[in-house]
């Protein structure tokens, strides 16, 4: 167990340091229980802090270090024993969001040039889409989805994935947003709120463009958001669309043929949405 | 001007200052042979404790109540019971030197529950990361324990030897000799007050250098 333990590297929300130690000693710590010299282990532990960027700060005690480089720090000590996988176990959830994108460059880098598998468990979907390739949803310590993170972003299955997938989009307050806002409850009949959900091929098209000339509708849009994950885009629009009812129901068509997901904004008015919803389906 | 003030004390200087001297050998000894007794008992209640590193419930139960056991028992009485045991081991009941024995048996139950207090204060998941990085039992004890509690072990042998010093004093009811000795059996005895204010202020001289010493060394080993 414990020579299994030392092929895998682990760091963690806290950085558990040795604070009686310096940050060179800190790296060089798991190297103590080896049968390698202290000349070798010195130059590994130097390497590996040159690696995270902390060359200069050899000397330095963990607690004279901000959070980013206790974190680095922490990262070169997991890497001493060569491991072939890194756990990260929420280990950016303690740190400011410019600090965790550097973080999640160093590992990235890491993975690329030391072919380093990374286990990064988290709950901030950014660090997902900015560095992982795969991912796995997690609830109630069930595995319920997983795939390559394009597959599992751009057409999450489960109610829990899309619910993570959508708040990292920044969807869920900006419905609010607009379902607070009274003067867009006062639509008439020839008007439609609507969420769109655009994904992969959809995204590369002109579909509003194409919506506004070919069905003569008017879109107004109140919020767009496009992310980028791996190589696919998603993207996410909330407009106001406004035309005839006949228009209204082809296009709304001709958007689901086009890989478009439609969804009505339930209003006040209650008929209105019925009779719409009959024409998505 | 110190003629008028302890008189009784420049009388009998020789032997106030021997007794400086053997009130030092007695906290130094019982200091040195305490301390590692007591860091050993120490260590032993936090690796075997529920959750340590080397959990077992037998060691940890009988190690615990042995020291509850011993530190309920008052000095005094302590000193009398040990009669036999220091005949034993040291080959003489009076002096300074058979004094050792019970100081010993007095402090290092009280030094392990600082020692395990202070080792209790290190973060359970460095010692998580430290086993998870492949460190073995010993390898925490000396490379994690004893050096991430080393500023709360200096904090607590400070404290530890300054009650040591006040035992020291009362051993002077077995004849012990040292600065409790001269207070009680001069001092008090003959009614020369002087010679218990001198032995006084010279223990409270020695506790003060303690303090400032170890507070210095605590504070070297933190590195802020």
């Amino acid at each position: 167990m414990r020579t299994a333990r030392k092929k895998i590297g682990m760091i963690l929300q806290h950085f558990n340091l040795l604070n009686s130690r310096t940050v060179l000693n800190n790296v060089e710590y798991p190297l103590l229980s080896q049968s390698i010299s202290k000349h070798d282990r010195r130059a590994k532990a130097k390497k590996l802090l040159e690696l995270v960027g902390l060359g200069e700060f050899e000397a330095s005690y963990p607690e004279q270090l901000s959070g980013g480089q206790k974190q680095r720090v922490a990262i070169a000590r997991s890497l001493a024993n060569d491991p072939d996988i890194l756990v990260s176990d929420e280990a950016t959830s303690a740190l400011d969001p410019k600090t965790t994108n550097d973080i999640l460059k160093l590992l990235k880098h890491l993975n690329e040039t030391l072919h380093l598998t990374i286990v990064l468990i988290t709950h901030e979907m950014q660090v997902i889409k900015s560095v992982c390739q795969h991912v796995a949803v997690m609830d109630q310590g069930k595995i319920i989805e997983r795939g390559p993170v394009a597959d599992v972003f751009s057409d999450p299955k489960q109610a829990l994935t899309q619910n993570f997938v959508d708040s990292s989009a920044n969807v869920p307050e900006a419905l609010a947003q607009i379902k607070a806002d009274e003067s867009l409850q006062q639509l008439t009949n020839n008007e439609r709120l609507l969420y769109l959900k655009f994904r992969g091929r959809a995204t590369r098209e002109s579909l509003i463009s194409d919506l506004t000339e070919s069905y003569k509708l008017k879109a107004n849009i109140l919020f767009g958001n496009i992310e980028r994950i791996g190589s696919t885009s998603i993207g996410y629009l909330i407009i106001i669309l406004s035309g005839e009812t006949k228009r209204l129901a082809d296009g709304i068509n001709f958007l689901n043929q086009n890989g478009v997901s439609v969804q009505l904004i339930p209003t006040d008015k209650k008929g209105v949405n019925k009779h719409v919803k009959a024409n998505i389906s | 001007m110190l003629k008028q003030i302890f008189p009784n004390v420049i009388h009998i200087w020789p032997q106030f200052t021997q007794s400086i001297w053997e009130t030092i050998y007695m906290t130094f000894w019982s200091s040195l042979i305490a301390g590692l007794l007591g860091l050993a008992v120490g260590i032993v209640l936090v690796i075997t404790q529920e959750g340590g590193i080397a959990e077992d419930k037998a060691v940890y139960s009988l190690t615990d109540k042995l020291v509850n056991l011993l530190r309920s028992i008052p000095f005094i009485i302590l000193l009398a019971v040990m009669f036999p045991i220091t005949n034993f081991i040291v080959h003489t009941t009076v002096g300074t030197t058979a004094a050792l024995v019970p100081l010993v048996v007095g402090i290092f139950p009280f030094y392990a529950r600082q020692v395990q207090n202070a080792l209790l204060e290190i973060d359970p998941q460095v010692i998580e990361a430290a086993r998870s990085m492949g460190s073995s039992i010993p390898e925490i004890i000396f490379r994690i324990y004893l050096r991430e509690g080393l500023p709360d072990l200096i904090r607590a042998s400070i404290v530890t030897i300054i009650s040591l010093i006040g035992l020291t004093t009362m051993a002077g009811a077995i004849g012990s000799g040292g600065l409790g000795d001269i207070a009680i059996s001069i001092g008090y005895a003959r009614f020369e007050n002087d010679v218990t204010v001198a032995a006084m202020l010279a223990i409270l001289i020695m506790v003060f250098l303690v303090q400032i010493i170890g507070d210095w060394l605590a504070r070297k080993t933190v590195h802020l």
